[in-house]
Order: structure tokens, then sequence, then C-alpha cells
């Protein structure tokens, strides 16, 4: 399966501190990021309200090449805000961690399942193509994760994303964690952060174990030590996947564009 | 600090300060002397300098913690003054003779450095090599190598040599962390690791030593004895030093890293900080800053407001949010502290 990149800058990278984007703002690097070839746009959360929910909207209207995503918590209120926007794909973000379920939740997995059924529904019951997010995975138990991916899979999900919230996994983990996955046949995809210098090295190590999407943002903006850089991952998968080709000059062109608009240097 | 793991001993070794003077060699070398020692408690327990280094730094430095790097042979008699730890000469042709004249000195361990990008190349290195006084064969380079290749190198070096193990990759594709993570960890793990503080290192860079340390404590949760406190004050010497910039995005060291504004993640921080951060920043000599801007929620807008000392109703939160959120996109940054007094009505 050729690997297909997802872009968070709008949404991860822009949760960098010190980082605001209007409306405008947002359809322009849209618009840059499409004209790169990227498979999905992440364009942001929609529940924020205001003119976050007005720029998704409006970028979902553009009638871009890649498909656009919206991200959201297990929550059919929030989800909703995502419905009005008229995205491509509604990513619904899953807490998967003992910590992320009991200490920020207080709640139980039997609960997370359920939760997750419900949203999944609603979203599809719209028309939706849902993706989910196993929120902080690397902290969490494989048998959960497993669960997660099932119930995923007979909610006809199209893809589970692996998130590795504060960026502890190491490439030796990643690999192992996406061989068991895979076993529940459904397709999976990385995030990772670089909190420890490895988002690259995770995200490849994922993919070389058979993960098809990646997740990345533009110069790696994004909270803490930030996310997988689009242009150094594309510089590390050179001649290691057939048929994945992507222009360096062009990206780095495109992103000394994304980072002006960003006010970013 | 010396990786303990299982039993086994992993020695880093930092080349930190050859690349410095690369590039900046008009450094007060007090200044030098007092980055090198705080190098060793940051972690390094080897440091390698050359003839040059030691003339700078006027030779008032332990030479048990340091390799000496041999680049001609006018460095030998060096040798013959300073016990140093080992001596580290390069693989190539023209070396053949220093090598020869390097083994008569042989109360000194030799490490024979070899650089490569491919392992046919690094096999006709390695071909017309007399191991015999060869104590550890450093590879350096390989920047596209990863985990398990890595660690099958290591083997074939170790079964077909019978030396020690030095790896040294090279980061042109941000796999060097990783790398040298990874062996430390691994069954069949190298003799020494050599990085370098913020990874410098020409123009592809090493494994930086401060990520390698902080892997290894928190995802590896190895004992390690180094005062990792000290990263940020090492990070501030190494700014000063070498007028160099540290992005605030780098990993472990870099300024900002423990700035937040997301209100999910702030919300969550308020509640639990692991949520949302793998350690304590003051575990790296750094702080937490919540910080309000367009992605703040009302929680952190309420927590941050008591901090300065004011009160406000629930009711009238949804404004504030609203206001902080036009604001910041105007601005393209979070808000300072007076920006949200001031929108709050002073």
């Amino acid at each position: 399966m050729r690997l297909k990149i997802i872009d968070t800058t709008l949404r991860d990278g822009e949760q960098q501190a010190g980082l605001a984007l209007g409306i405008d703002e947002k359809i322009a690097v849209a618009e840059l990021l499409d004209s790169l070839g990227v498979f999905q746009i992440e364009a942001g959360i929609p529940a924020m309200g205001g003119d976050e929910k007005k720029s998704i909207e409006k970028i979902a209207c553009l009638n871009l090449k890649s498909r656009i995503s919206a991200w959201n918590r297990m929550s059919i209120k929030d989800i909703s805000h995502s419905v009005d926007c008229g995205v491509d794909i509604i990513h619904i973000s899953v807490p998967s961690s003992d910590l992320h379920i009991r200490t920020k939740l207080s709640k139980n997995e039997e609960w997370v399942l359920e939760e997750m059924r419900k949203c999944i529904r609603f979203a599809k019951e719209n028309g939706f193509i849902v993706n989910v997010g196993m929120e902080d995975a690397s902290r969490a138990r494989m048998d959960f994760l497993v669960r997660i991916c099932e119930t995923a899979k007979d909610e006809d999900v199209e893809m589970v994303r692996y998130a590795d919230t504060v960026g502890v996994l190491n490439p030796v983990r990643i690999a192992a964690d996406i061989a068991n996955l895979k076993r529940t046949g459904i397709e999976l995809g990385i995030h990772a952060h670089n909190d420890f210098g490895m988002a690259i090295a995770n995200t490849l190590a994922a993919v070389r174990a058979g993960a098809g999407f990646a997740d990345c943002t533009v110069s790696g903006i994004g909270e803490r030590a930030g996310n997988c850089d689009f242009y150094d991952l594309i510089h590390a998968t050179e001649g290691m996947l057939p048929g994945f080709k992507y222009n360096k000059k062009v990206i780095k062109e495109k992103q000394r564009g994304i980072l002006k608009i960003l006010d970013y240097c | 600090m010396s990786v303990n793991v299982d039993g086994k001993k992993v020695l880093l070794i930092d080349r930190t300060i050859p690349e410095i003077l690369k590039c900046n060699t008009k450094i007060e070398p007090q200044l030098l002397l007092a980055f090198a020692n705080h190098l060793h408690l940051a972690g390094a327990d080897l440091i390698e300098i050359d003839r040059s280094i030691l003339d700078y730094l006027g030779y008032d430095i332990d030479p048990r913690r340091l390799i000496f790097r041999i680049k001609g042979q006018e460095d030998l008699e060096v040798l013959e003054s300073y016990k140093f730890a080992y001596s580290l000469v390069g693989c190539k042709p023209c070396n053949g003779h220093l090598l020869q004249c390097l083994k008569h000195h042989n109360h000194v361990p030799i490490i024979l450095e070899i650089e490569s990008e491919e392992l046919a190349c690094l096999s006709d290195c390695l071909k017309g090599v007399d191991f015999d006084g060869i104590d550890t064969i450093r590879l350096q380079g390989l920047n596209k190598y990863q985990i398990p290749e890595w660690i099958e190198l290591i083997s074939w070096i170790r079964d077909n040599f019978k030396v020690k193990t030095d790896v040294c990759p090279g980061n042109l594709f941000h796999l060097a962390v990783a790398a040298v993570y990874e062996l430390i960890l691994s069954t069949n793990r190298p003799d020494f690791a050599t990085v370098s503080f913020t990874g410098i290192g020409g123009s592809q860079g090493y494994a930086a030593l401060e990520e390698v340390v902080m892997a290894l404590k928190i995802i590896g949760r190895v004992e390690v004895t180094a005062e990792t406190r000290i990263f940020s004050d090492l990070s501030h010497r190494y700014k000063n030093i070498c007028n160099f910039s540290i992005s605030q995005r780098k990993p472990v060291i870099g300024k900002n890293i423990f700035r937040v504004e997301s209100g999910i993640h702030a919300d969550g921080l308020i509640k639990n900080p692991l949520l949302y951060e793998a350690y304590e920043p003051e575990m790296v000599g750094l702080k937490r800053d919540v910080v309000i801007g367009k992605h703040s929620g009302t929680s952190a807008i309420g927590e941050k407001l008591r901090q300065l000392g004011r009160e406000e109703k629930k009711e009238s939160m949804s404004i504030i949010l609203e206001k902080i959120r036009r604001r910041s996109i105007q601005l393209k940054r979070n808000l300072e502290d007076y920006e949200l007094l001031n929108m709050c009505g002073g």
C-alpha cells in the first residue's frame, strides 16, 4: 500500500503556543498543502466555534484534491460542529491510556468503547467517513488498543491512528505495536511527537511495520518539541518506499510560503 | 555517566568541543573548560579532543576523561606525557604508518574510526587492517541505518574482528538518536556511543547527548546518573560561547517546549501534568508556562486570571474567550498578561 500523508499543520501544528491563524490564513495554508499533494489535510477543531469553525467550513468548500478532515473529542456535541462544516472526514480522538481514561475523564474502558461506538455511528449516519485516533496510545495497554481497533473495524471506520501523544515511543516498540494491531485488519496511521528527537525514526518504523498513513506538520511545528517534520520525513523515505515520491525542492518552497503565513521563522 | 543496562556498561563519548572549535576559535579557554566539565556532569563519560584543543585549554583537564585524536606523527609525543583514556585514529590508507607507531604506545587503548555510508564500503575499509592491538572500532556515518540493521552490523564486527564497538551514527535523516537509544537497550549493545550536545557536527550532525540521556531515563527507564537539571544551564553556556541559536522547539532544551496554550491540554495539565508531558520541566532545568491565546479554553483563562489576582464570573468567560481569540488572531501570537488584564477591564 502506498503511504498517505496526513498534514496536521492546521490542527496540531497550530496548537503550538503563540501561533494563531485567522480564516484567510488558514485557507491560504490549506491551498498550499493541497498543491503539495498531501492525501489529507487536518483542518482544525470545529468545536472551538467562531473563526476556527468558519475557516474549516470554507476550506471544505474549496473542493481541494486533498481530503479535508476535522478533529473532534469523543463527544457528539463536538462532532455536530464538524458535521456543520461539511468536511470529508471526521476524526474522533478516543482516550486509550489508563491515565487519560481515569484521571482526565474519571471513566472506564467499557464507557470509552460505548461512547466511541455512539460517536462513530452518529458521524456515519450523517454520511461521513470516520477516522479514529487512539490518544496516548504509547502509554496504553495493548489489549485495550486491540479492542479499540476491533470496535473500529466493526463500525467500518476507515483508519485508526496510533497517537504518541507525549512522544515516548521508540522505533522497536512502535514496530511491534503496529504489527500487533495490524492483525485486527484495520488500516493504521501513525502520529508521532518529537519530545526525544525520534519522531522521524518512529514514523519510519511504523510505516515499515505496515502503517499506511503518516501524520506530519510543516517544519515539524506543534506542541512541546513538535511533530514529525514533513520535509524531513520525505527526505528520510527517499528510495525506501516504491511509488512514494515528492519533490523536495517544491516542498521547501511551499514550506517557506506557509511559514511566512504563520509568521513563524 | 556510563549507562548500566543489565549489568553491562555503555560509555557515552562526547565530541561537542572539536565541533564547536571548527566554527569558532575565539572562545575564552576558561569558558570552554567549564563547558567541558558541565558536559561531563550532563552525562558524557569521555570527551573527545585533539592536540589543538589541548593547547587551547592549557592542559588543565583530567586526561583520564579524554579521548585523544591522533592526526599526525607529532601527536604521538603528547601520548608520552599524558595518560589519556583512549587514543583515536581514522582508518585511512595514509594513516597506516601512524597506526603502527600508535600500537607501540600500547599503554593507551586504540579506537579505530571508520566512516562509511554503506556496509560494502565498510567491509572494504576493514579488509586491509591488522586488528592486533586495536581495542575498539568506531562506526561513524551510516546515516540511513535503522534498527535492526545497526544491531546486525555490531554482531558482524564483534564476531569477525573480536574488538569492542563504538557507534557514532550521522544524523542526516534524523535517525541518530533512535539508533543510539535502541542500540544501548538491545541485547547486543555497543561498548561506546558517540554523541554531541545539541547534535552539533558538520553538515549531518550526530545524536544529541541530551536527547539520548533523557530518552534512556524516561522511555527506557534506565538508571542514569547524569545531572539532567543542568541541561538548561548547559544550553545557555553553549549559546554564550558559540553564539549559536537553539530552536525554541529543540527536544529537551528548547525554551518553549513546556509552553502550553491549547485549551484541552492546559486543562489536562491543571488536573495532572503527566497527561500531556512525558516528564516534569524541572527535570531538565525548565519551567512550565501556560499562555493565553487563540487555542485557550475558559478553564485555562480562569486559572490565569486567578494567578493575576482577578476573578471573573462564569457567565462573562465566553465573552472574554471570544475577545481573546480575535485579538490573538489579529496579533498572530498569544497575549501578554497585561493585554489579558486590559481586555478584562484593567
